[in-house]
């Protein structure tokens, strides 16, 4: 009997050090990317999905774009002001980022303001405005001090400077005013002459709702941009109220079936984009209704689960621009198929930008917690040299402010600590398990048990001292240190076929792997970036791939399942040992024959 | 050590098939749910069993091991599981998360339930008691059931004594684990021929005492009470109040992706509150026949 007890202790000894070194084996859960999908609150299935793709964004902007085409994060907006994806660019990041840390950025563009000399200087008061609209703070405090360093003299944006403009001054002037403007304590004066902007903007507006540039067509891009300076006053003025609902049913009538909009017959993701800057902004003042507990019929018309449908109806169809190395491209109908485009990527950015700061749950102004993060993010890629004193001291300007926030987040523990903590719980168990055995009745075979004990303390101890902890910051930011240096990318053509040849994925195309990067890491990335759900099986070291996009081995017979060719030949070897080399072609099919119908 | 108090061992007295009932219901939502409210009260009742009614005696022993078993399960689980959403850090590249720690944490504590309460039964549903259960209408399961329970402690009665007289021939036992293996082969070989002579034995003796003669009768020291009936009628009454509220989705508890559980809707209330009396019924049913 006692020989069998001890047998059985060792037995159960090898199984538990087992486990503790097979559970650290590293290879990475598949199934933990689902979960943002899973979420019941659907404010913040929209708030992961916006999270997740800016910093995609971001990446592919100061990865991609940057590194390939020579482009600064911020480029000279001088020369393309208004129209170009860099203004994009920076109010996105303004919104990311609050205009806590803009101080010399909205100097630089100050300075620019005041030169009357130059041509452009109209458009650069518009962007001033509108930055200054992005992250609501006015230029001149309550008190008079001057919070942004400088002041925004009030004929930038008097009515008669801007009334031969056309309806983009009437809604910059909007705009503007919203950034003075104090809801709870409206000077008289003041009221008078938001009443007066609201109605010179609405004498602009179509007869069957929305606005447009010119002619009588309503435009989603300029429906937008009044929406969005309509929508602060919402509260406010009757009219102004009116106008959003008829706004938003011109939005909702050009909303295609998919959710995606168009301008000019073609859907776009510009378009798309701008609908939820829309929607965004409607979204907040109804909630600011709600919570005002003001006029029923206003937030009873938008319903805010309506509102929110539509906007992720709107993400789902945006997203069909996504290109595969991150960015987002203009329309279908390009030649080449889908080719990423500065412009709708940076619209796109801004789009998800609304998203963030309407579903924030804690009220924190605009200032979005996580952007310190992501910005951080972007202030470890090179940026090339600028001669623009104004981007650089810009760019410069925000990352002293991430690195001051980083130091100041203190909330998470270190990784050291939690090793800590680990190894407090594992010896407090394991001392639980040696009382146990010593205040037990029988005496006989207490030695190998306290010995068995001992070794399994000591092995336990052993794989969390030697394990590798990291915060999820770290993890994080060694994810994205993951992305491939130029030096050691190589290309390969890569596709995953499903069924006779008919792609899964995308036809045999060029992709970036890393120098001696196993055919398994990948496939596995590949399936990350375009969202293709990848089950895996690990044994003893070997990765075996039991599904690819929900199509999984023996779904067609019992010698079905995926296989992998290198250069046109069936590769029997497991795909986590086989490394890529350059020019490599990779194709994973799906086999039903164990390769043989594959082979050509 | 029993009959000492008014509460002491006064479950002896409510009919088994009541005790079978209750025992079987407890054991299925012990087995099934993961909501703490129920695993907390499951726990807390099957103390109250133990102490109150002497089911066995709590050494300082097993309380270590089960702390130490129940910790051990908690913390194995999210190193088996990347399920869930909040992750607390990473452990070699796998997230270790809130949720497969909650998850181990409930589990642990559902096996923990299950045994205390397997424990409970076994000593409490005695082959008398099971016997009764059987009663007149399953007499052949109930005579093999008699018969598979006397057999089993003799059996190890026996098996004791040949692993004693190897010893008494061979030494002690300290051999390698081939000789281990040899002498238990042996041993179980010797139990096979002994059991086959034990049935013989048996069942010669049971035709020599005049089995299979004529029809048999059945004899239950146990009496079907007026308020047994209530008690049963509580108890399934109870047992519906459960299950329906639970069938149609209250008192639920998800533990992927993140956690959630229902525990503030009134049918939730009542769910729980009937689990409560449904635990409590013999407690309250031992009560009023001592009283």
């Amino acid at each position: 009997m006692k020989q069998i007890r001890q047998t059985q202790v060792v037995i159960l000894a090898m199984v538990l050090v087992l486990l503790l070194v097979w559970a650290p084996f590293p290879y990475a859960n598949n199934h933990i990317h689902a979960f943002a999908k899973e979420y019941s609150d659907e404010d913040e299935v929209l708030y992961r999905t916006a999270e997740e793709n800016i910093s995609k964004l971001l990446l592919w902007k100061t990865t991609k774009a940057s590194v390939n085409d020579n482009q600064e994060l911020f480029n000279d907006m001088a020369e393309t002001g208004g129209t170009s994806p860099s203004d994009w660019y920076a109010l996105a990041l303004l919104r990311l980022y609050g205009g806590e840390n803009a101080a010399n950025y909205f100097e630089c563009l100050a300075s620019r303001c005041i030169e009357p000399e130059k041509t452009d200087v109209e458009q650069y008061r518009r962007f001033l405005v509108m930055a200054l609209f992005q992250i609501s703070q006015p230029p001149i405090s309550a008190t008079g001090e001057q919070d942004l360093g400088f002041c925004c003299p009030d004929e930038w944006i008097a009515p008669d400077t801007l009334e031969k403009k056309g309806i983009m001054s009437k809604i910059y002037r909007l705009l503007y005013l919203a950034t003075v403007w104090d809801a709870e304590n409206v000077p008289k004066k003041q009221e008078e002459e938001i009443s007066e902007a609201i109605e010179d903007l609405l004498a602009l507006e179509l007869s069957s709702g929305g606005f447009a540039l010119t002619g009588t067509n309503a435009d989603i891009d300029i429906t937008s941009m009044a929406v969005q300076a309509l929508a602060p006053y919402a509260s406010f003025s009757e009219r102004a109220r009116e106008s959003l609902l008829r706004s938003y049913q011109l939005l909702c009538r050009r909303q295609q079936e998919n959710g995606g909009f168009a301008s000019f017959q073609t859907e776009n993701a510009e378009s798309c984009a701008q609908a939820i800057i829309a929607f965004c902004a409607l979204y907040c003042s109804a909630c600011v209704a709600e919570n005002e507990g003001m006029d029923t019929s206003y937030h009873s018309f938008f319903s805010l689960d309506e509102l929110r449908e539509r906007i992720s109806q709107t993400v789902t169809a945006m997203r069909r621009f996504a290109c595969a190395e991150g960015g987002y491209g203009h329309a279908f109908t390009d030649e080449n198929g889908l080719r990423e485009n500065e412009l709708a990527s940076a619209e796109v950015l801004c789009a998800y930008t609304s998203i963030l700061r309407a579903f924030a749950k804690e009220e924190a102004g605009f200032f979005y917690p996580q952007a310190k993060e992501i910005v951080h993010i972007v202030d470890q890629e090179p940026l090339t040299e600028t001669e623009e004193s104004m981007s650089a001291a810009a760019t410069e300007e925000m990352s002293n402010g991430a690195s001051v926030v980083e130091t100041k987040d203190k909330d998470e523990w270190t990784s050291g600590q939690i090793r800590l903590i680990l190894l407090g719980l594992f010896s407090f168990v394991m001392l639980m398990f040696l009382l146990a055995a010593i205040t037990g009745r029988k005496k006989e075979g207490i030695k190998r048990k306290v010995a068995v004990l001992l070794c399994i303390g000591v092995a336990g101890i052993c794989v969390i001292f030697f394990g590798k902890i990291q915060t999820k910051r770290e993890h994080e930011e060694a994810m994205l240190a993951e992305t491939i240096a130029p030096d050691e990318a190589v290309i390969v053509t890569f596709s995953i076929d499903f069924k006779d040849g008919t792609p899964l994925l995308f036809e045999m195309q060029p992709v970036t792997a890393r120098k001696g990067e196993s055919v398994y890491l990948l496939l596995k990335r590949v399936c990350e970036e375009n969202h293709i759900s990848l089950d895996t099986s690990v044994s003893l070291g070997s990765v075996y791939v039991r599904g690819i996009g929900g199509h999984y081995e023996q779904d067609e017979g019992a010698l079905s399942g995926w296989i992998f060719l290198v250069n046109g030949k069936v590769v029997n070897t497991d795909c986590g040992s086989r490394k890529v080399q350059k020019g490599d072609e990779i194709r994973w099919v799906y086999t039903r024959d164990l390769g043989k119908d594959v082979q050509p | 050590m029993r009959a000492s108090g008014s509460l002491h061992c006064s479950y002896e007295r409510l009919h088994p098939t009541l005790l079978f009932v209750y025992f079987l219901l407890v054991l299925a939502v012990t087995m099934l749910l993961r909501h703490p409210v129920f695993l907390g009260m499951e726990f807390l009742l099957a103390l109250f069993w133990i102490r109150t009614w002497n089911i066995c005696t709590i050494r300082a022993s097993s309380v270590w091991y089960v702390l130490a078993g129940f910790l051990t399960l908690t913390f194995l689980n999210p190193l088996i599981s990347q399920e869930g959403a909040t992750v607390l850090f990473y452990f070699n590249e796998k997230p270790i998360t809130w949720e497969a720690l909650l998850y181990g944490a409930l589990s642990a504590g559902m096996m923990l339930n299950t045994l205390l309460w397997c424990l409970i039964m076994s000593r409490v549903m005695t082959t008398d008691r099971l016997l009764c259960v059987c009663g007149k209408r399953f007499l052949n399961l109930g005579m093999v059931i008699t018969l598979v329970f006397r057999f089993l402690p003799l059996f190890i009665r026996q098996y004791t004594q040949i692993k004693e007289g190897q010893c008494g021939l061979y030494g002690s036992e300290d051999g390698s684990f081939k000789e281990a293996f040899r002498r238990t082969k042996q041993a179980l070989l010797a139990m096979m021929t002994w059991s086959l002579d034990h049935g013989m034995r048996t069942a010669e003796a049971m035709i020599s005492r005049g089995y299979g003669i004529g029809a048999r009768g059945h004899y239950a020291r146990y009496h079907w009470r007026r308020k047994d009936l209530f008690a049963l009628a509580g108890l399934v009454l109870c047992a519906i109040l459960t299950f329906v509220p639970l069938g149609l989705g209250y008192a639920a508890c998800e533990v992927y992706p993140s956690f959630w559980w229902k525990y503030s809707d009134i049918g939730d209330w009542i769910c729980m509150a009937a689990f409560l009396g449904m635990l409590c019924i013999p407690m309250w049913e031992a009560r009023r026949m001592a009283g």
